[in-house]
């Protein structure tokens, strides 16, 4: 061997030897910071308490695409939330990384980026937790990863996954659902939010209050669109209003006119839209006025979360005026106590004032609700899974509640936000105007909640 | 392979049997649509006046296809990303620059289309000519493979800029232009949007066959796409030729750019959808065949209008790219050349 090749085989083993010191040093709870998850997808670890963070707790969200400021209103709560808490949960530091499970090509939550993100997570011993997802379907695919992360089991909470299926069995679930995303035979996942049985029937009972006898209903394929369009129809039926047809829009048409044609031969009272704006939801709200008419007329339209944001009202123009669409909460207006606080001190401090978007409470709620199941908790994964299923929220940003064998919330007896019912299972419909305004909270009856189930 | 097997697929395979079966998809097909006309002629005339409206916009996206596959044999696969990077400068143009919005007068809208138009047709002309010389030129005796290569890699670099240029959001000028019904007669209805776009379309398409059949430059494109050897022998420029044929392609993105930003809505990524659309119309029509292209786009808009919108065993918009390719492979296997094309060493 000459000398050369010597010094390189000796070089090269030093790097290795290196690395091997490196990888060591990383994970958290055992002395030295946590290694930072990957810079292509996550912020640097953010972290403004004494010393070093023991753990990283990260947030999985789009933040590219129609849903982006919303995502970035979440994103801005989680660190505010941390900021009040002095990035500490009982006797651990926390660090935050705020990671992006879109892309600038797709426009919204990617399918490959999201199982990156994920085995990111999974591969990292320092994570404590993630925050997300945002899309169910993104939701679908990290979840199975992260319970069977080699380190233990990674707990998730979501604040906005909406998706029946995730959680729990229902007549309208594949019957491979939940139990699919759990592989280890234990549960991981949580969501702070109401699922889409509830925002269905409190949609289909809206639409009754309004009227409407029989509705037309679009869904965008995906598994949020389709299963809140799900929940919608049985809801409806349940509630007598007759379904004139369901069926899925193509994302990548061109024109819906013909789809509306076909829309309007039924004679309907009004359409319902299950998807994103995301999904050429634009195009498909001034089609369907230019068809069917305004939406104060004859034909009503409706739409679920995935629709309310200030992007839908941008892209679809003046045709979304008077358009409904609802949110899970309560509208911000009625928050009071603890609440309030929070949302002025988040909109007068990162937010600058801007308007609050409803999910950004949601973000700064699962926050808290990771903070004190990790302080509670003995340090490992498995605890903080089980100290987050044990969860009493008092005087929470939405209210009072548990959560259920399930990981859905269930609102305690006596909501004490100051709103009339608790803002995790109340849904709030919205009109579109200029911005979109708040008409109704509506808490749906058990009877319908389990209509939009299938049961 | 046993002999039962071995003789059930000879039988597949005569051409009786398959003359059959193609006779039989297209009895179908008629018979279904004339089911749906005698249910509702009038509602039947309505959705083949939407597909009209979206054939249009395919047709002048499919003739830039097929005029450069007409004098190169190359694939333009960047030419879906011109189209979308035009619309997004239109919007630019029209929305930012002259600052339409919907209280604009019709006359300002007008006036600002027009502008809009002297803007980008000589813009993308330039630039679609711009591509051809840098990254086409080069490669002309290469093997076909590498500006076949080269035209997928000229598409992510366009897709990609209008992405940086504009980001993800979609951008719509439908509020510049009136909507709904222009005029009836009886209850059959033209839109705004079909009035629109053939207002614009047709005398794009004019002035294209003029050039193509009229002009002493027109003759010399004719002339490389039949034999560019022959042309050059006799003493056509035929660099130049192909350069005037990009300049044409790009000026038609423009157009059908300018049309789909006024009528829908149009981001970085609205190029690959209507690109593959207008390919396949351009195929199917006979690639390298104007008037093909024009019949190709026209059908298939009509496919898409009807599937999505009769109401008698329509299958609906889940299955309308299945069933569009579907025709086209049913149409390919019994005319490899394409509704109008003609039989040629590499379509025969």
């Amino acid at each position: 061997m000459t000398t050369k090749k010597s010094v390189l085989v000796a070089l090269g083993l030093l790097v290795a030897a290196l690395t091997l010191v490196a990888a060591g040093c990383g994970g958290g709870g055992g002395g030295g910071a946590p290694e930072a998850l990957p810079s292509s997808s996550c912020t640097a670890i953010d972290y403004g308490g004494d010393g070093d963070p023991d753990y990283i707790l990260a947030s999985d969200l789009p933040l590219q695409g129609s849903s982006r400021v919303q995502n970035t209103q979440i994103v801005a709560a989680i660190k505010y939330a941390l900021q009040q808490a002095n990035y500490k949960a009982g006797d651990y530091n926390i660090g935050y990384q705020s990671c992006d499970d879109a892309t600038a090509q797709a426009g919204s939550w990617d399918s490959g980026k999201c199982s990156a993100n994920a085995n990111a997570y999974a591969g990292n011993s320092g994570v404590i937790g993630v925050i997300g997802t945002f899309n169910s379907g993104c939701a679908a695919i990290e979840i199975p990863v992260l319970n069977q992360a080699s380190d233990g089991a990674i707990p998730m909470l979501s604040p906005a996954n909406t998706y029946v299926c995730l959680t729990a069995a229902a007549p309208s679930c594949d019957s491979t659902e939940p139990d699919k995303y759990y592989p280890s035979g234990d549960r991981n996942y949580l969501r702070v939010v109401a699922n889409d049985a509830y925002q269905g029937s409190a949609d289909a009972e809206f639409a009754q209050s309004l009227g409407i006898k029989s509705v037309y209903i679009l869904n965008d394929k995906q598994a949020y669109g389709l299963g809140v369009a799900t929940n919608f129809r049985d809801a409806a039926q349940s509630l007598g209003i007759k379904i004139s047809g369901f069926a899925a829009w193509d994302s990548k048409a061109t024109s819906y006119t013909s789809l509306m044609d076909k829309i309007k031969q039924t004679g309907t009272d009004a359409v319902f839209i299950g998807g994103l704006t995301d999904e050429n939801g634009g195009q498909l709200i001034k089609d369907k006025v230019a068809v069917l008419g305004p939406n104060n007329g004859a034909v009503k339209l409706l739409a679920p979360d995935g629709f309310t944001q200030q992007s839908t009202i941008t892209e679809a123009g003046s045709a979304s005026a008077d358009m409904y669409s609802s949110v899970a909460g309560q509208p911000l207006n009625e928050f009071k106590g603890a609440a309030k606080v929070f949302i002025d001190g988040l909109r007068s401090g990162p937010l600058s004032g801007a308007t609050i978007d409803p999910y950004a409470i949601y973000g700064g709620q699962a926050a808290q609700v990771f903070l004190d199941a990790i302080a509670a908790s003995d340090g490992s994964r498995s605890d903080v899974i089980s100290k987050l299923f044990a969860s009493d929220v008092k005087n929470g940003l939405l209210g009072s509640f548990t959560f259920n064998a399930d990981g859905d919330p269930v609102a305690s007896a006596v909501a004490s936000n100051g709103g009339s019912v608790a803002a995790t299972v109340a849904i709030t419909v919205y009109k579109a105007g200029s911005t979109f305004q708040p008409v109704k909270t509506i808490a749906p009856k058990p009877t319908t909640v389990n209509a939009a189930l299938g049961k | 392979m046993d002999a039962t097997a071995t003789s059930v697929l000879r039988i597949m395979r005569s051409p009786k049997v398959v003359n059959g079966l193609g006779v039989g998809f297209v009895a179908v097909i008629v018979l279904w649509l004339f089911v749906n006309f005698v249910k509702d002629p009038t509602y039947f005339i309505n959705i083949g006046l939407d597909g009209l409206t979206r054939g249009s916009i395919y047709g002048v996206i499919a003739l830039g296809y097929t005029l450069v596959y007409g004098i190169l044999q190359l694939i333009n696969f960047a030419h879906g990303d011109v189209f979308a990077l035009s619309g997004l400068v239109a919007s630019t143009v029209m929305l930012s620059i002259l600052g339409l919005t919907a209280a604009s007068s019709n006359a300002a809208v007008v006036g600002g289309v027009l502008l809009t138009l002297a803007i980008t047709l000589p813009l993308f002309a330039i630039a679609n000519g711009t591509i051809e010389r840098i990254a086409y030129r080069p490669l002309r005796n290469a093997p076909r493979l590498a500006p076949l290569i080269t035209a997928v890699g000229m598409s992510f670099i366009i897709f990609n800029l209008s992405l940086a240029l504009y980001g993800v959001e979609y951008r719509s000028g439908s509020e510049l232009i009136p909507q709904g019904t222009a005029f009836s007669i009886g209850q059959v209805e033209f839109s705004w949007k079909l009035m629109i776009a053939l207002a614009i379309i047709v005398p794009a398409l004019i002035v294209l066959s003029w050039f193509v059949r009229s002009t002493r430059q027109g003759k010399a494109m004719r002339a490389v796409a039949q034999d560019t050897e022959a042309s050059a022998m006799m003493g056509i420029n035929v660099n130049r030729t192909i350069s005037v044929t990009f300049f044409l392609a790009g000026s038609l993105a423009a157009v059908a750019g300018l049309v789909y930003f006024l009528e829908y809505q149009v981001r970085f990524d609205s190029g690959f959808q209507l690109g593959l659309i207008a390919f396949t119309a351009a195929v199917l029509g006979g690639i390298g065949n104007l008037p093909g292209a024009v019949l190709g786009a026209t059908l298939i808009g009509l496919i898409q209008s009807f599937n999505e919108g009769l109401t008698w065993y329509a299958p609906g918009s889940d299955w309308t790219r299945s069933i569009v390719f579907g025709i086209l492979i049913a149409t390919l296997v019994f005319r490899p050349e394409g509704l109008l094309g003609e039989r040629t060493p590499e379509g025969a």
